[in-house]
């Protein structure tokens, strides 16, 4: 397998910090980001190609109050939890997938292909959108060795969406496990709005959860948290995925469509904050970032902190 | 006779900060309050913007000018049912205008806003310095200090790693500098509503200091007389107080407007429940940092904008003495 | 204190070209008063001249012209905005009329910024009623007559498709007036109205400005006048100014108009305005703001200059 990337997009920032490396460099364990900065297509808004650049860019300002510390550490105020960053976690940026810049067949397999391979040699994949619909490339990796990959979606619809010359798939359909009477392998967090019914019956046949987000805005946080908590300790396999369209577009419009009645960034931030499922983690997905629709930098901030929330333990160290 | 002889439209003509009178350094006396603006600014090309904030201020501002307009003196704060007189305000408040910064050195427009501030300073009145962004803090606080030291206040902004700068690898928190030079010493120091977490070396300086350090959910919880104790505090210790209002202290949706988002920052009505309780003190100087009216455009009024001047004006009444009473329902 | 010897002084509230701002008792003879104009509401079009005077005080501030060296005529004083009356077209008119001819009657000359051409006879007549002895003319630079019927003036004393023969009733006839820079599609009623007085298409003007300025003063075949000087936006053939008429595509390029500008200041220019520019209002629209704050520049020369024909 060949490394297929383009001039580093990464000139100013890689994420977290991380060395710009090859695929020769992943050891096991480690956290292997690369970017798809695949456009969005009509009749979405376009914009998300510059989304991995962008997280990369937001990673950096969230873990600039860690790295002014000279031990890493910092405090938060509110709860006087200590929390250290692991410079000594072992992680490495791949850089952009070049030729990468829409959503086609080839661009699929591309990312599919490069998946397999990080899973492979035991690093953990991170892949920064890019259009949401790289999620199909990037399930389809991490399936060739993990049948029974369990999904924990953060996105206000139940589908990818349709790119170019392919259709839409239920977000249920890109799941090969089979589910149990005690297990669910697909868990949406923060859908809201009108959903296609076929989406909704796919979701209902693996007997898949929703927790919309007029739940989370009901009965808190905990909604979320406690059905994630229940959904780790039911999966071995977890691949999580962050859709920057579950935000609200009154606070962070920096996403080819629109929600209205979706998560403030501090929701998602706070719920991925307070669950713990890193043990099960087997891949991130962050899409649908388009900081050129977003001015005030909201979207790829929240993203980038709800992506480190995620990462919990593998960089960072409660202290306290 | 002048030659207006009716009020002009609200956006029209001179726009000095709310309409206030345009002043020298020889109007001020004690009590005056002046506002001066510094616009100056050490961020790059897709960074800048903020000198352009004293301006976007004045122009926001011209919409709570209605103490000049005689149908509209004496207004209500309806949602804290205060009553301003502002009958005074005219004696009080003024614009002195820019420092005129452009063209400058940094060494030269630094020591013109230091002797501008001396000036305001010497003549017992207070200021309130538009920014600029955080690089005026330190030429701000030397005009105050005079050779000796202040106690600072910073609402918003970025803590340092810690205050041994030997060790501290931020260059970007204003407080770092101002620790360093000895202007400012730690245990005079009170931050509220940081925009980052703070180290654990910092908070631990702070503790074995005893100075104060509150989240903005922390603040929420307090009552308006903890928070004023807060600068009473560093006042009674015979030190000039100096404010650090940066907009980062702010929720990001709220504004949009500040470099890095804050997603759990201060609303608007704490933020100004905050200001008005602190300047119960004989504050020195607020200096306004960390906004950027070129992130949406410069336009006719920006929600940023609009929030701090606001909050603002709930500090200036205060500090002014317009307003008298604290509710009891401050939460 | 400081060891830096500092020449202490602050940089005022943004004025036009930096200029000192002042009110009627800073007024003298050689002193020309630049004044606002907050207000496009009586003319029909898009809206916005309103906001012209601020954005062009503030592109004329050294701070905000992209660091441009914008150097301050030294004889021109910042009165401020005019009164006006947004939604009383009489009481505007009324105001307009006195402030204009107070300010005529300390010397000075008025310079008004902003706005549109509907408020433009008012100041016209304030000059008149100021000096009732100087025989005043009138040229326009824009690319519309506006000569149109006046309508019934209790109704809309301030229309701007009839300003021109509104001011020509004021100054003795049509006779009196000068246009320049007219389009090739104006009405042939309004034409008619204006044949006894001197009309100029831009093409022509763009072809040969030389002896223009003798030709008008030859035209209005009187040497004892003073001349006010009105120029709109519109004139302009640049789509990235707009003004309160749609872009034709056709006009005077900035530098035709300038140079024009220029010549007609060898005439005793008494009065003057440059009306129905609309900014924009993010700093990107400065770049518009500068060309109009250049022919601005261009009209305070002419007004400064000692007039080579007329006494």
């Amino acid at each position: 397998m060949s490394k297929n990337f383009g001039e580093s997009s990464t000139a100013s920032a890689t994420f977290a910090g991380f060395p710009e490396r090859n695929l020769e460099d992943i050891s096991q364990g480690s956290i292997v980001v690369f970017g798809a900065p695949a456009d969005s297509t009509l009749p979405r808004r376009s914009g998300c190609s510059k989304g991995p650049k962008a997280i990369r860019q937001a990673t950096m300002n969230a873990l600039s109050c860690y790295f002014n510390s000279p031990s890493k550490s910092v405090v938060s105020i509110d709860t006087g939890k200590t929390t250290r960053f692991r410079s000594e976690a072992v992680g490495i940026d791949l850089g952009d997938l070049a030729d990468c810049t829409e959503v086609s067949t080839e661009t699929l397999k591309q990312i599919e292909k490069l998946t397999t391979g990080i899973n492979d040699q035991g690093g953990l994949p991170v892949i920064l959108g890019g259009d949401g619909r790289i999620l199909e490339g990037f399930v389809n990796g991490l399936q060739r060795s993990l049948p029974e990959l369990g999904v924990l979606v953060f996105s206000n619809r139940l589908d990818i969406p349709e790119a170019n010359d392919l259709p839409s798939k239920a977000l249920s359909t890109l799941l090969t496990s089979k589910p149990s009477s005690e297990s669910y392998p697909l868990l949406a967090i923060g859908t809201n709005g009108i959903q296609p019914h076929k989406n909704w019956k796919e979701i209902q046949k693996i007997h898949g959860n929703i927790i919309s987000a007029e739940d989370i805005h009901d009965q808190g946080i905990d909604a979320a948290s406690n059905e994630i908590q229940q959904f780790s300790l039911q999966n071995k396999q977890i691949l999580c995925v962050v859709d920057a369209g579950v935000l609200d577009t009154g606070y962070a419009a920096g996403t080819p469509s629109l929600n209205v009645g979706g998560l403030s960034p501090l929701q998602l931030i706070d719920i991925l904050s307070k669950t713990n499922f890193t043990e099960k983690l087997v891949g991130v997905c962050v899409s649908n970032v388009a900081p050129s629709l977003d001015a005030r930098g909201h979207s790829q901030y929240a993203s980038a902190e709800a992506l480190l929330a995620i990462l919990g333990e593998r960089l960072f160290e409660d202290i306290s | 006779m002048p030659l207006r002889t009716a009020p002009i439209p609200r956006m029209a003509g001179h726009l000095s900060f709310m309409r206030s009178v345009r002043a020298n350094f020889e109007d001020l006396s004690s009590g005056s309050l002046a506002v001066i603006g510094a616009p100056m600014e050490n961020s790059n090309n897709l960074k800048s913007g903020a000198r352009f904030s004293p301006l976007a201020i004045r122009e926001t501002s011209v919409y709570f000018g209605w103490y000049a307009n005689p149908q509209f003196s004496n207004p209500i704060n309806i949602d804290e049912l205060e009553l301003f007189d502002t009958s005074s305000i005219n004696e009080q408040l003024f614009d002195l205008g820019d420092i005129p910064i452009l063209g400058q050195t940094k060494f030269k427009a630094d020591e013109l806003i230091t002797r501008s501030i001396e000036e305001v300073y010497k003549r017992n009145a207070t200021s309130i310095v538009l920014g600029g962004d955080s690089s005026i803090i330190a030429p701000v606080s030397r005009g105050i200090a005079e050779g000796k030291s202040a106690a600072y206040i910073q609402i918003g902004g970025k803590t340092p790693g810690t205050s041994n700068t030997e060790l501290s690898q931020q260059t970007s928190a204003p407080l770092a500098s101002l620790l360093a030079s000895g202007k400012v010493k730690l245990k005079d120091t009170c931050i509220l509503a940081p925009s980052e977490n703070p180290s654990v070396e910092f908070i631990k300086e702070l503790t074995d200091t005893s100075a104060k350090i509150f989240s903005s959910n922390q603040l929420n919880n307090m009552d308006s007389n903890e928070i004023s104790d807060l600068s009473l505090t560093l006042s009674n210790r015979n030190l000039p107080v100096i404010v650090n209002l940066d907009l980062s202290s702010v929720s990001s949706e709220l504004h949009g407007m500040s470099d890095k988002p804050v997603f759990n920052g201060m609303s608007l009505k704490l933020l100004r429940r905050v200001l008005v309780a602190i300047a119960r003190a004989p504050i020195a100087t607020l200096i306004l940092t960390g906004h950027n009216p070129t992130v949406n455009g410069l336009s006719i009024v920006k929600t940023g904008q609009r929030l701090i001047v606001t909050a603002l004006v709930g500090y200036l009444c205060s500090r002014l003495g317009l307003i008298n009473d604290f509710k009891s329902n401050d939460n | 204190m400081s060891k830096v010897d500092l020449n202490l002084s602050m940089q005022s509230v943004p004025s036009f070209f930096g200029a000192p701002i002042g009110d009627i008792e800073d007024l003298s003879e050689k002193k020309i008063a630049v004044a606002g104009l907050f207000c496009d509401h009586f003319s029909q079009g898009e809206p916005g001249a309103r906001y012209a005077a601020r954005q062009l005080r503030y592109a004329s501030t050294p701070l905000l012209a992209n660091g441009l060296k914008i150097s301050t005529p030294s004889n021109i004083i910042d009165v401020g905005e005019l009164n006006v009356f947004p939604i009383e077209p009489i009481k505007t008119q009324s105001i307009l009329e006195e402030q204009s001819s107070r300010i005529q009657q300390t010397g000075a000359r008025l310079l008004a910024l902003g706005g549109d051409y509907s408020l433009i006879p008012a100041l016209v007549s304030g000059q008149l009623k100021a000096k009732p002895d100087c025989h005043l003319k009138f040229i326009r630079i824009s690319r519309n007559l506006d000569a149109a019927e006046t309508p019934v003036a209790q109704k809309n004393p301030m229309n701007r498709s009839s300003a021109t023969r509104q001011i020509a009733e004021f100054c003795g006839g049509a006779s009196s007036i000068a246009m320049l820079g007219v389009s090739d599609l104006s009405s042939i009623e309004e034409y008619e109205y204006l044949s006894d007085g001197f009309v100029r298409s831009a093409h022509q003007l763009s072809k040969s400005l030389t002896g223009l300025s003798e030709q008008i003063v030859d035209d209005l075949q009187d040497e004892e006048v003073g001349f006010y000087l009105s120029v709109d936006v519109d004139v302009l053939a640049l789509p990235s100014i707009r003004s309160n008429s749609p872009y034709l595509g056709t006009g005077l390029s900035p530098e035709q108009l300038t140079s024009l500008i220029s010549e007609l200041g060898k005439l005793p220019i008494i009065g003057a305005d440059v009306t129905g520019f609309i900014p924009d209002l993010d700093l990107s629209g400065s770049a518009a703001s500068l060309t109009v704050i250049e022919i601005i520049r261009c009209v305070i020369e002419a007004m400064s200059q000692e007039s080579a024909l007329c006494h």
